[in-house]
């Protein structure tokens, strides 16, 4: 199955508008777009996404405690979560591949490119 | 997957964000410095994690320099904060620094981006294209309809947001917008679509659903060319936005410069050349009401002191004539005395610049008071409704015109015009829709006719072209041509359109032996009222 829908947490409102352009209008994604870990615990359950794009540095609850806090509802237990970071330390890319993550995207991106990106990274982890 | 919008309106829209982003930089570098200022354990981890934003951002909206400098800002306040009291308050200077140069780079990457936007505002600006921000629908279609008959293009939007995309690709000439928008949002809160238009050079008129004091100020503060209320008096509109584009090609105005001192004169010349004005250099003072009866300036310039008669003495001269009586007089002089200056201007000047004044001030003060001068010469001479010349100052065209063509032995000729059943027009339709046919031929005429052409509104729903150095053939041609255009164009509102026609007349000073302007505007007169009996819709 081709993804579809995605879901989308980034606390950075430009960044967000980047990626609302890029996601639904380049790669044509239904996207929910959340600008919290706590609003994405809100609507996560209800939206059901097939991949869900997780900021890692944001206030209050960060990308690892929004994560661990969304694989504890039971439909999103195994929905794949790809991180966005402006980090590059391999050490620190090991610690969101070992929490879960099936793939990390680096700061600054190309938002042509973003939406293909990840429909690459849900091939990978569905085979 | 689908792509709904084309590869054009996507870089439209990613360049729109990323100006936006642009435009929140400083600030967001402001507030990294405010913390910096109390670089408690708190403020330093808001710092972090700002920098940490940036350097992730910066370089989404290709502005990747700033992106590692903030990144080696991210870095460093992470070291400096894991530092204990005494090594934190020695690191601490170093990160500041770090903070204030990240502060400069953004300022520098800004400008930067500005100056590539002027350069690109010469190639997005398109010169007849209106843009109409409405919230009533049926007002914009009603206002294209009529822009379209003018040769206008029309782009219509519902929001600010779409409008600020569009400006991405391209800029119109005008942008006529409500100040209220649909959402409540306010336009002079739109501070990057009103800086934008600053830059591409577009003219704004607004719309305001009331009338107050502060919002006709604010208007002002952005530059607003015309402020309307509703209900919007749409010929006046029209009208404003013909003459706003119709300004932008002509001169800025002659002005008379009267100096003893030559080279200072023709110096003074060149500068106001330079900035579009056009000079006119008077040597000898004896001469000055002649010269300034035939250059027809609309500001004299005029030094104070000279050896054969002051500057005060020949303004009293020149008040004497009922036709200089306006001329707005400025005088140039190193006095700085305020009561001889003051008691120069009882005279009659009506302002004071004082030597040495450096290119661009001169510029600046002559243009300003230039404007104010030629505004006010249209107020008086100008009709209202058409902005064209009145009555009596197209007849004082033609007079000067007739004499001048016997003079110097060339033709030249007068068109009578009159729009055929206008009463009909008015009775049917109502004023309002009458006054918009007046309104679109006067606008006709303004864009047919020749520089040197010069045309009046003579009554009513009559009209009057003067055309200096023009034979009759050639002033049947150009009058059939108006008539084509004009009989093209639709009027009427929704409920049945219609067109118009009208009849002219010609005379030419070769026709006759005419003695004054006066019995070749009546040969012209004639004319007209035979092209009415005989059938009507013709030139004769």
């Amino acid at each position: 199955m081709a993804l579809e829908r995605v879901m989308h947490v980034e606390d950075d409102e430009s960044i967000r508008a980047v990626a609302e352009i890029a996601l639904t209008d380049v790669a044509g994604f239904t996207l929910l777009s959340c600008e919290s870990g706590q609003s994405a615990l809100a609507q996560a359950e209800a939206f059901a996404p097939q991949l869900i794009l997780l900021d890692v540095m944001m206030p209050q609850m960060d990308g690892l405690q929004t994560l661990a806090a969304l694989r504890q509802i039971p439909a999103l237990a195994k929905t794949p979560v790809v991180f966005m970071t402006a980090k590059i330390q391999q050490a620190e890319k090991q610690r969101y591949l070992d929490a879960g993550a099936v793939g990390i995207i680096e700061k600054p991106f190309e938002p042509m490119e973003l939406g293909d990106t990840l429909s690459q990274l849900y091939q990978q982890h569905s085979v | 997957m689908s792509n709904a919008k084309s590869r054009a309106d996507l870089s439209a829209a990613f360049a729109t964000l990323r100006r936006r982003f642009e435009a929140s930089l400083p600030e967001r570098s402001a507030k990294m410095l405010a913390l910096m200022e109390q670089p408690s354990h708190s403020n330093l981890s808001d710092v972090v994690a700002e920098a940490h934003k940036l350097a992730g951002a910066c370089g989404t909206f290709g502005q990747s320099v700033l992106g590692s400098h903030a990144r080696q800002i991210e870095q460093l306040a992470i070291e400096v904060d894991s530092k204990d009291d005494d090594e934190r308050l020695q690191a601490l200077p170093s990160l500041r620094q770090v903070v204030l140069e990240f502060d400069i780079a953004v300022q520098t990457a800004l400008q930067q981006v500005s100056v590539e936007e002027a350069e690109n505002a010469e190639k997005l600006h398109q010169p007849d294209t209106v843009w109409l921000l409405l919230t009533s629908a049926t007002l914009a279609e009603e206002l294209t309809r009529q822009l379209q008959a003018f040769g206008h293009k029309v782009e219509c939007f519902n929001d600010f947001n779409s409008c600020l995309t569009r400006l991405q690709s391209t800029a119109p000439a005008v942008l006529f917008s409500v100040i209220h928008a649909k959402n409540g949002d306010s336009l002079f809160k739109q501070t990057l679509l009103l800086k934008q238009l600053k830059q591409l050079r577009s003219r704004l008129l607004v719309l305001s659903d009331r009338d107050e004091f502060t919002l006709r100020i604010n208007a002002v503060q952005h530059r607003a060319d015309a402020f309307f209320v509703s209900p919007l008096d749409i010929p006046n509109m029209i009208a404003t936005i013909s003459e706003l584009l119709e300004h932008g090609n002509k001169q800025s105005g002659r002005v008379v410069i009267v100096d003893d001192d030559q080279l200072l004169a023709q110096h003074y010349a060149l500068v106001l050349n330079s900035a579009g004005i056009e000079t006119h250099i008077i040597a000898n003072t004896r001469q000055i009401i002649a010269e300034l009866l035939v250059f027809q300036p609309d500001l004299l310039l005029m030094d104070m002191y000279m050896p054969e008669y002051s500057g005060a003495e020949l303004a009293g001269v020149i008040r004497q004539y009922p036709s200089l009586k306006r001329l707005p007089i400025v005088f140039l002089s190193s006095e700085i005395n305020k009561t001889l200056q003051l008691s120069a201007m009882a005279y009659g000047a009506d302002d004071f610049l004082t030597k040495p004044i450096d290119d661009a001030q001169l510029v600046q003060a002559i243009k300003t008071r230039l404007q104010r001068s030629l505004q006010l010469k249209s107020l008086i001479e100008k009709d209202s409704l058409t902005a064209l010349i009145k009555h009596s100052a197209i007849k004082q065209v033609a007079e000067l015109e007739f004499e001048r063509s016997q003079r110097y032995g060339k033709p030249c000729s007068v068109v009578m015009l009159d729009i055929d059943h206008f009463k009909a027009v008015n009775d049917n339709y109502g004023h309002a829709t009458g006054d918009l046919v007046i309104t679109a031929l006067a606008t006709l005429l303004r864009k047919r006719i020749r520089k040197t052409d010069k045309a009046g509104r003579y009554g009513g729903e009559e009209f009057m072209l003067v055309l200096p150095n023009c034979p009759r053939p050639e002033a049947v041609v150009l009058t059939q041509q108006i008539l084509d255009a004009f009989r093209l164009l639709n009027f009427g509102d929704g409920a049945g359109h219609f067109k118009c026609t009208f009849s002219a007349g010609v005379a030419s000073s070769e026709d006759a032996q005419y003695s004054a302007a006066e019995q070749m505007i009546e040969a012209a007169d004639k004319a007209m009222y035979r092209a009415k009996r005989t059938g009507r819709n013709q030139v004769l």
